[in-house]
Order: C-alpha cells, then sequence, then structure tokens
C-alpha cells in the first residue's frame, strides 16, 4: 500500500516553513546524505533509518527524476529493525553463559560482564537472521506544503518528524481539527474563540 | 496556550464535527451543502465506533449509525471516534475511514483510477484525493462556522439534542440557523485584521465571545 499504488491510509501534515531557494538541487543533495544505509550485524544500533525510492526500497541512489513527480516530492522512509526473538535470545543467552562461566571457574556473572555477553549474543543471532524492514511512503505536495504520510503510528511519527526537519530543515505540523480549522482561514479573534472551546454535551436533556 | 496543547486540547472537536455530519446525513437525507457549491451526498456506513472515556461501543452492518444502538450511545454521552463515510460528489464515489481525533483518513477507496502508467496513476490519485479533501474541508468550515459563533449554544445544540434524544426537528429553522452562520474568517483571511463578531448587513451571527 502507498502513495503510487494499493490502500491509501495516512496521516496529513503541513509543512512549516518557506522553501529555500533552489530547494530541488538542495533537497535530493540532503535526501542522500539521509538515504538509508544497511544495517551491519556488528553495529551497536538496532534500527536504521533512512530515504529511499518511493518505487523501490531497495534503491537507494537519490536522484531527481525519482524523487520529483512535478509538483510533489515523493519518497520512501524506510525503517529496519532486528527483532531477535525474546526465547530465542533468552536460550543462546543461557548458553554462552554456561560456557563463560565454566571458562571462568565462576558461578556468577558480573553486571558489567553480563551487558558484554547480551551485546556478543546479540551480534553473533544477527549474523544469523535479516532485520525486519518497513517502508514508509511520503507524498509532499510542494505547492501546497501538504504532506501525506502512509502510516499513522505515533511512533513511526516520532522518527518522520526527527529525520524530516534534520533533512529538510522545516517541521511538521500534524492535521487535525484546530490546525485544519486555521488552515482553513480562522481570524485572530475567531482562533481566540476555538482556544475557548469546550465540550459540548450533546446528550443533556432537551 | 501553546500550539502543541491547541492541538491536543481541541481534539475533541474533530468527534463533534463527526456527530454533525451524521445528524445533517440523518435529517437531511444525506444531501449536505456547503457556501462554495461544494454540495455531497454524504453517509455513515458499515462502521462506526463511539467512545466515552473507556466504554466503547463498535457497531458493524449496512447503516450502524441509523441503529436504535448508534443512538442509544449517543444517548449515554458516548462520541464518535471513528466511521466509515461514504461522499459521493457527481461521478465520484468515495468510500473512507474517518478518525475524528486525528481528521486522518484510512481504507480510502476512490472512484475508479483509469490510468495505466505508474506516474499517471499516481496523478490520478492524488488528483481524486485532493478532490475529497477540498469537499471534507469545505463541510469542515461550514461546522467550524457554526462551532464558534454564539448560535452553536442557542440554537444548533438544542436541535442536535433534539435528535439525539429522537425528537423532531425543526429542519426549516436549522436550516435558516446554518444560513446565518458567518464563514470562516469573516470572508477575509487570517493574516487579515480580525473581523467585527457582526457582518455589516447584521445577518451573520456574532462569534461566542467569553
Amino acid at each position: 500500500m502507498g502513495a503510487l499504488k494499493g490502500s491509501i491510509s495516512f496521516t496529513k501534515f503541513k509543512v512549516r516553513g518557506e522553501l529555500p531557494e533552489g530547494f530541488r538541487d538542495t533537497f535530493v543533495e540532503r535526501l542522500r546524505l539521509r538515504a538509508f544505509r544497511p544495517l551491519s550485524p556488528l553495529d551497536d544500533a538496532d534500527r536504521g533509518v533512512g530515504w529511499c525510492s518511493i518505487e523501490n526500497m531497495l534503491d537507494l541512489e537519490i536522484e531527481h527524476g525519482k524523487v520529483f513527480f512535478e509538483t510533489y516530492l515523493n519518497v520512501g522512509l524506510r525503517v529496519d529493525t532486528w527483532q531477535i526473538p525474546s526465547s530465542l535470545f533468552k536460550a543462546h543467552f543461557a548458553e554462552a553463559e554456561r560456557d563463560h562461566l565454566a571458562r571462568k571457574g565462576r558461578e556468577k556473572l558480573g553486571r558489567q560482564e553480563k551487558e558484554e555477553l547480551k551485546a556478543v549474543v546479540t551480534k553473533r543471532l544477527r549474523k544469523q537472521l535479516m532485520p525486519v524492514t518497513k517502508v514508509i511512503d511520503l507524498s509532499w505536495n510542494l505547492d501546497t506544503g501538504a504532506v501525506r504520510f502512509w502510516s499513522q503510528s505515533a511512533r513511526v511519527h516520532e522518527l518522520l518528524d526527527e529525520i524530516f526537519e534534520d533533512t529538510f530543515k522545516l517541521t511538521l505540523l500534524p492535521e487535525g481539527p484546530y490546525t485544519t480549522a486555521a488552515r482553513l482561514g480562522l481570524s485572530e479573534l475567531e482562533t481566540q474563540v476555538f482556544a475557548e472551546l469546550k465540550p459540548t454535551a450533546f446528550h443533556a436533556a432537551i | 496556550m501553546n500550539l502543541a496543547d491547541l492541538i491536543e486540547k481541541k481534539r475533541f472537536v474533530g468527534r463533534e464535527f463527526l456527530v454533525w455530519l451524521w445528524f445533517e446525513s440523518e435529517i437531511l437525507e444525506g444531501r449536505l451543502s456547503t457556501r462554495g457549491g461544494k454540495s455531497c451526498e454524504l453517509f455513515l456506513e458499515s462502521k462506526i465506533t463511539l467512545v466515552q472515556e473507556k466504554e466503547k461501543s463498535q457497531l458493524d452492518g449496512a447503516i450502524p449509525a441509523s441503529s436504535p444502538e448508534a443512538h442509544e450511545a449517543l444517548r449515554q454521552g458516548k462520541l464518535p471516534t471513528k466511521a466509515r463515510v461514504r461522499v459521493t460528489r457527481g461521478e465520484f464515489d468515495y468510500s473512507f475511514v474517518y478518525a475524528a481525533d486525528t481528521m486522518a483518513l484510512s481504507a480510502v477507496k476512490l472512484p475508479a483510477v483509469v490510468r495505466e502508467e505508474a506516474d499517471e496513476q499516481f496523478y490520478e490519485r492524488m488528483y481524486l484525493l485532493e478532490e475529497l479533501e477540498l469537499q471534507f474541508d469545505a463541510l469542515y468550515a461550514e461546522f467550524a462556522a457554526l462551532r464558534i459563533s454564539a448560535l452553536w449554544d442557542s440554537e444548533v445544540v438544542p436541535v442536535m439534542r433534539a435528535w439525539v434524544h429522537g425528537k423532531d426537528v425543526d429542519l426549516a429553522a436549522y436550516r435558516r440557523t446554518r444560513g446565518r452562520a458567518v464563514p470562516l474568517g469573516g470572508g477575509k483571511s487570517t493574516n487579515e485584521e480580525p473581523r467585527a463578531t457582526k457582518t455589516e448587513s447584521g445577518e451573520g451571527e456574532a462569534l461566542r465571545v467569553a
């Protein structure tokens, strides 16, 4: 599912701030700097976040033709995460702990030792697994400043906020009842009135 | 109140908008009009979720919003947080799930897309989607104009309460009330001077200024 085909489920944001002069070249350069980089089992990070082509999650070479669709900027936000099943991790850790203690002739691991052994087991298991990959489409109408992001998860929205600002040096404002009313043209006085609104009790007795 | 607070604390307005759409759809037999000529047919269909704090009613069926259970949930003080909505405008027929708190659309079914090339399909999908959003914006602008006016408490809420309690609604009076609300911005853009609380003709109704 996504912007190009499939089911349409998205959250809408409004971009705050002005597009810089020559933004098309600037944005492509910045997207390249924040393009997705595949995770390595030896890295400490358990998650990788970066941009990819909207048409192919494996295509990490960001170019004008892949990003700009007339007045739209379209990219995929790729999020790869190492997910080791906890029962598998526990079994491997118990085995590594036994071996380690036997080698050292001891009965219990120290706190520091335990953390180090966890890291070793994690990296060893990652070599046998593939990270879980998720790609979320983003379509930005550069004329209206509307961004449609094909996820409704608050956690993913946090990732988007961070990488969007880092990449484009602009911030995102989530759509909601207030922001929509403001976009549709609340005057200053109406904004004050909106801010004072209290919930209506539709069920109250007549 | 800062912007983040304003966004979070006014999310309930999205639920009230959904109640209003439901109310208008029922009393106007699905034919909703807007000032800018963006009129459409609108029905709540197949699924609606109503919530009050931790209590939740999820109703499915052909038109669950018309069921006695849905109206009973409203009478208990529950408000809709999510509903499947069908909007028809001219040849365009849309169906989507509307999330009231975030105003997000999901599972959107667009009118048939006829283009074959991937990029042409994208432009057509965006065109159809933006047409739907314009329609929904026009309806929200109508609602918001009423919601911030003094008419809301004095004339709109009593009619909506009567509808919630299954009483007769004076349709002609409601139409007159709706027509008296001053459009958002008083016809001016956000950056212009705040408008007076009444239009020059005196036809518009005062804002709810405390």
